[in-house]
């Protein structure tokens, strides 16, 4: 008996390892890729793009270095996370000293500031590319302000390889459900009919997610200017607005490849998004009709059938649902670098993959359909970075133009500087005390001074000045003196945390008193005089709407 | 005279030698962690600022809540394990019923949950939009289109419920093969002379098992307590890991979650000396071990349907997350949404996974990996084991073992791989021109030693607390009877201790083998050439694809999952009829 069930547990085992090579053997039916023989030439690249980009580029650049070089190469790809690639060269650093090489040839993806401040001239190395590509790549050197490529005297470190910019991604059934229309600007975010429905992403972690809420600060303030009113207001606004809008969220997520699932599941509303997760996540969801991707809102309502395991329509019937839109006037786009690390032991064919990248053949890789035999997947729902690709949009999956939609108001690096530490104080404010803030919010929504008290939260206690001040302090942890900064950062938040404690004593008070009123709500108290602003239209919002089920 | 100061030299050796290798494996990368950290290289930084930093983490009202909630949760988890299994333990012990060995062996399939995808699993099912909601739905209980954010509501409670019931088949097999060792006689002796059931429960099984229930107890309560991913999913930040791991990951230099690893390091250990010490460092008894000679009562009808249902909730709840994967798998993608069971079957995800350049060569990389570990954790294991428990050691060199031993489970995957590639990189940097040295230290080059050792410390645990359970509930009698009658230390290990604690390095083994082959920090981290991915970087590989990733990832994850499942099974039921009081199938 027992033998016997061995015995049956033992195929199984086989039956399950042979699976793959079953599967193999009937569906394999894309060519393999013929191997030339004879010694390749050696690439190591480091990087965090996905497979199916490290796939695709490995394929066409093979194919391009044969025909123009009459030799094949052979790419190893060391796949990193942004944050890891700085760890790996501090890391590294000692066996440099010694060997001269960190093993590496070029870095490849990742955010601007990872390459020129992070990894910059320590572990980068100049490049000379051959003339006249970097004039036909990069006819005009900034993208609304934002440098496609270095720009530092000693000559470029690295070069823009594709663009990227942040949205909002939004599930249409869940907004639906919360009488809430698709959202248009970052502030639309702030309304509390939001809250427990929106993710966000960490901006002490993600340079993308960090940039894209420095715009709405940025964008307050060039509305400010506009207006003639004083920066210092318009940075309490900005920075307000950014706390109301986290109040709203579920969570900050830490991975940024989840959120696009997590938006079309219906986990949340609403979420940031990095455009091209956003893109592929529309086109895997709505691919039975890439209509409804482009075309926006669908026309009519899914019929609510359950668990409709039928053919035909019904395969559409999800279709539709997710929705992806980049913030008029306040988008920001930025370049993914690619790099030569110091010490590459194959410089030369890192050269060539570089103005490989830059080449229009390249660039259109980011954007066009997958090609013949290739699967769905292989579109990369990428933007070019080279300019004059748009101008022939062969087979592309995306319509957009950064370089027209972008081209007006972008993030400023100038500008950037001057907010100092304001993702740290993110930090402090909104993820370290996000059930805090979260409460806060609700409670001040419950009160009938609900316009007031969230006009205060809309008005960011820390000043610009005092931001830019803990930039020296942060500086002093870097160089290895953190005392001073981690008592900044723990009298920071507890200022925060008292002044979430106050707003929500104001506002559990009866109305009654609450006229009398007490005068100082935290250090926001002083500057209360805002007139009608985001916070006061989004109370009204709030008082309209039924409470929010959950 | 002569002989025993050989032996105590042979001791004495043995003692340093597990120092060193923890010194090495251990300490060594966790501390070129922390104390790069800390800023200690830095020039000009001291030690003293270290107290700083370490009272800095004391002060912080932030810490201090999160330390509070890890405790309470670890505390919740440890208690819910101890109720799911110990009854189950029991039930499985005294009764026979129908499909008794097939549940027993289904209360384990917990351990093989594959990473990133077992979440994503959950959330198909717990999903606002998900199964559970419409389930509700449609039996009337919530309102159509209305989504429902389940694991939103108690996000401390969803964490631990969670945890327990992924934890506690990790509880389950110690207290099983503890409960092995108890001597139905002396229970049957007990009842004869009048105690009720629960009297006999109390005063004399419950003393008998508890060096198990504390093995299994004391790994669940350290690791609940460091759990990562759990609280992540729950967007449940307030917990020491999560602190920790936030601000380790963030690219400003902070030393702060260096100190507070520190402190959590220490923590962990304290607790656990302290749950030692309340149990008995010398938890010694006397009791031969009885050939499973117990008299099951074989049930019938109603009461058979009784105990099983029992079994049955607890392996349906625990396995709803693999069921989740499982489905994921085939629901085409984005179609698991709003609808009990996916809209839209297919089968293209297997398709894709399966017939990855990826699947293969991940799975034997892994099986190898995890393979060596095994081996190198039973042999570690097992010299811990009888030196902690056996040796004639000095009382602190013993404790400091076994707190070592322990250490493991505290330290963060990421912080250990992080070590590891240091240290790799610093003696490349050391001796450069040591090629045999670089060609197996070099992780760039071949990861295979440094991931194997990774793995054994890392699992090093569950067989260290496995095989000191077995030996303070076996007789040292046996073994000295042995030596008595002129066998050899080694014959008298080979013949007499190691088949004596058959069932306990069985138990050790299985979880060393489910939870390696689906290690993830070491995995991701000290693996680069893609010639060397284990499974789990493959699902990691797969799952990063944008759109339909995660339902590929489900795919090769249930494959690894059902293979995990049979092998673990299989190697069960070979090794079962010679250990013979584990599980018997």
């Amino acid at each position: 008996m027992k033998s016997w069930g061995t015995r049956v547990l033992l195929v199984l085992v086989i039956l399950v390892l042979l699976l793959p090579f079953i599967f193999r053997s009937l569906l394999m039916t894309a060519p393999r890729v013929a191997v030339r023989s004879g010694p390749a030439d050696q690439l190591v690249i480091m990087t965090p793009h996905l497979e199916t980009v490290r796939r695709k580029f490995d394929r066409a650049f093979a194919a391009w270095y044969a025909s123009k070089y009459h030799r094949s190469v052979s790419i190893e790809y060391l796949s990193f996370g942004g944050g890891e690639i700085v760890k790996f060269f501090q890391a590294s650093e000692a066996a440099y000293e010694r060997t001269g090489t960190y093993n590496v040839d070029l870095v490849w993806g990742g955010s601007d500031s990872l390459f020129s401040d992070a990894l910059g001239s320590k572990y980068l190395e100049t490049v000379a590319l051959e003339p006249g590509v970097l004039k036909a790549a990069f006819p005009m050197p900034d993208i609304g302000g934002v440098p496609l490529y270095d720009q530092s005297p000693g000559g470029p470190r690295w070069f823009g390889a594709a663009l990227s910019s942040f949205g909002i991604m939004y599930n249409r059934d869940v907004l639906a459900y919360l009488h809430l229309p698709e959202p248009r600007t970052w502030a639309d975010l702030a309304d509390p009919r939001y809250s427990g429905w929106l993710e966000l992403a960490d901006p002490t972690r993600s340079a993308s997610a960090k940039a894209a809420l420095q715009v709405i600060v940025e964008r307050e303030i060039e509305t400010a200017s506009q207006e003639h009113r004083p920066q210092q207001e318009a940075w309490a606004h900005g920075m307000g607005l950014i706390r109301q809008i986290a109040a709203n969220a579920k969570g900050f997520t830490q991975a940024a490849n989840e959120l696009p699932g997590t938006v079309s599941n219906g986990d949340v509303a609403a979420a940031m998004s990095i455009d091209f997760y956003a893109r592929a996540q529309i086109a895997a969801v709505n691919a039975c009709d890439p209509r409804i991707a482009r075309a926006g809102p669908r026309r009519q309502p899914r019929a609510d059938g359950g668990a409709a395991h039928g053919s035909g329509e019904d395969i559409c019937s999800g279709a539709g649902r997710v929705g992806y839109v980049e913030p008029q006037g306040a988008t920001m786009v930025t370049p993914e670098p690619i790099a030569l690390a110091k010490g590459a032991q194959h410089a030369e064919v890192a050269r060539r993959f570089i103005e490989f990248v830059l080449s229009d053949a390249g660039q259109r890789l980011w954007i066009t359909s997958p090609g013949p035999g290739e699967t769905p997947e292989m579109a990369l729902q990428r933007l070019p970075v080279v300019r004059s690709v748009y101008d022939h949009p062969v087979d592309f999956t995306e319509f957009t133009n950064p370089f027209t939609t972008a081209g007006g108001f972008n993030t400023k690096p100038s500008r950037r500087a001057a907010f100092g530490l304001m993702d740290e104080l993110i930090a402090l404010c909104c993820i370290d005390l996000l059930p805090d803030l979260r409460g806060t919010r609700r409670a001040i929504f419950t009160s009938p001074r609900a316009a007031e008290l969230d006009a205060k939260l809309g008005t960011f206690p820390v000043s610009q000045a005092a931001s830019q001040a803990g930039v020296a302090v942060h500086r002093q942890m870097l160089k290895g003196k953190p005392e001073d900064w981690l008592t900044l950062q723990r009298q920071w938040r507890d200022q925060f945390r008292a002044e979430y404690r106050e707003l929500r004593r104001a506002a559990e008070l009866p109305a009654r008193q609450a006229t009398a009123g007490p005068q100082a709500v935290g250090r926001g108290g002083g500057r209360g005089g805002k007139p009608a602003g985001n916070g006061r239209v989004i109370a009204r919002a709030a008082v309209s709407s039924q409470p929010v089920a959950r | 005279m002569a002989r025993s100061s050989v032996a105590r030299a042979v001791r004495y050796a043995a003692c340093a030698a597990v120092l060193v290798l923890f010194g090495v494996f251990l300490v060594w990368p966790v501390w070129t962690v922390i104390s790069t950290g800390l800023g200690l290289s830095t020039p000009g930084v001291k030690l003293a600022s270290v107290g700083a930093y370490l009272a800095a983490v004391f002060q912080d009202q932030q810490f201090r809540m999160g330390a509070v909630n890890s405790a309470v949760i670890a505390t919740l988890v440890t208690v819910g394990c101890v109720l799911i299994t110990v009854p189950l333990a029991l039930l499985n012990r005294r009764y026979e019923f129908p499909g008794k060995s097939l549940f027993a062996s289904l209360l384990l399939v917990p351990l093989v949950l594959p990473p990133f995808v077992g979440a994503i699993g959950i959330r198909f099912i717990f999903g606002a939009q998900g199964a559970l909601t419409a389930w509700c739905q449609q039996l009337g209980l919530v309102a159509p289109g209305t989504p429902v954010n389940w694991l939103a509501q108690h996000a401390l409670g969803a964490v631990v419920v969670s945890e327990a019931f992924s934890l506690y088949p990790i509880l389950f097999v110690n207290v099983l093969t503890a409960l092995s060792f108890v001597d139905p006689s002396l229970e049957q002796a007990a009842a004869n002379l009048g105690a009720s059931a629960w009297r006999v429960f109390r005063s004399v099984t419950l003393p008998l098992m508890l060096p198990g229930v504390f093995a299994g107890a004391s790994i669940v309560f350290i690791w609940s307590f460091s759990e990562l991913g759990t609280p992540l999913m729950f967007d449940f930040y307030d917990v020491t890991p999560v602190q920790v791991y936030f601000r380790i990951t963030e690219v400003s230099n902070n030393p702060l979650p260096y100190a507070l690893l520190i402190v959590t390091m220490l923590g962990c250990c304290l607790v656990y000396a302290l749950g030692k010490l309340a149990v008995g460092w010398r938890n010694q008894m006397g009791w031969t071990k009885t050939p499973a000679a117990l008299g099951t009562i074989q049930l019938k009808g109603l009461a058979s349907v009784r105990v099983a249902l029992a079994f049955v909730v607890v392996i349906v709840l625990a396995l709803l997350p693999h069921i989740g994967v499982i489905l994921s798998s085939i629901s085409a993608t984005g179609q698991w949404y709003d609808s009990v069971l996916p809209r839209v079957f297919t089968t293209a995800h297997y398709q894709h996974a399966l017939t990855h350049e990826l699947a293969l060569p991940s799975i034997r990389n892994s099986l190898i990996f995890s393979g060596l570990s095994v081996v190198l954790d039973i042999a570690l294991g097992l010299g811990l084991g009888i030196l902690i428990v056996r040796s004639k050691l000095p009382f602190a060199l013993k404790a400091l073992i076994d707190s070592l031993s322990m250490l493991p489970l505290a330290v963060p995957g990421l912080v250990l791989a992080f070590g590891y590639l240091a240290v790799s990189l610093q003696i490349k940097a050391w001796f450069p021109d040591w090629k045999w040295l670089l060609s197996v230290i070099d992780v760039q080059r071949n990861p295979t030693l440094l991931l194997v050792m990774a793995y054994t410390i890392r699992r090093l645990p569950y067989v260290v607390r496995s095989t000191v359970a077995g030996l303070e509930q076996t007789p040292e009698e046996l073994e000295l009877a042995a030596r008595n009658i002129g066998a050899s230390r080694t014959q008298t290990l080979l013949r007499i201790t190691t088949p004596l604690l058959g069932a306990n390095l069985v138990a050790g083994a299985l979880m060393v083998f489910a939870f390696t082959m689906l290690e993830v920090s070491d995995s991701l981290i000290l693996v680069q050439k893609q010639s060397y991915w284990p499974i789990t970087r493959g699902i990691f590989e797969l799952f990063q694809r944008l759109g339909d990733g995660p339902y590929i990832a489900s795919a090769l994850g249930a494959w690894a999952m059902v293979l995990l499942t049979l092998i673990l099974i299989l190697v069960n039921s070979l090794l079962g009829k010679r250990v013979g009081a584990l599980f018997r199938i």
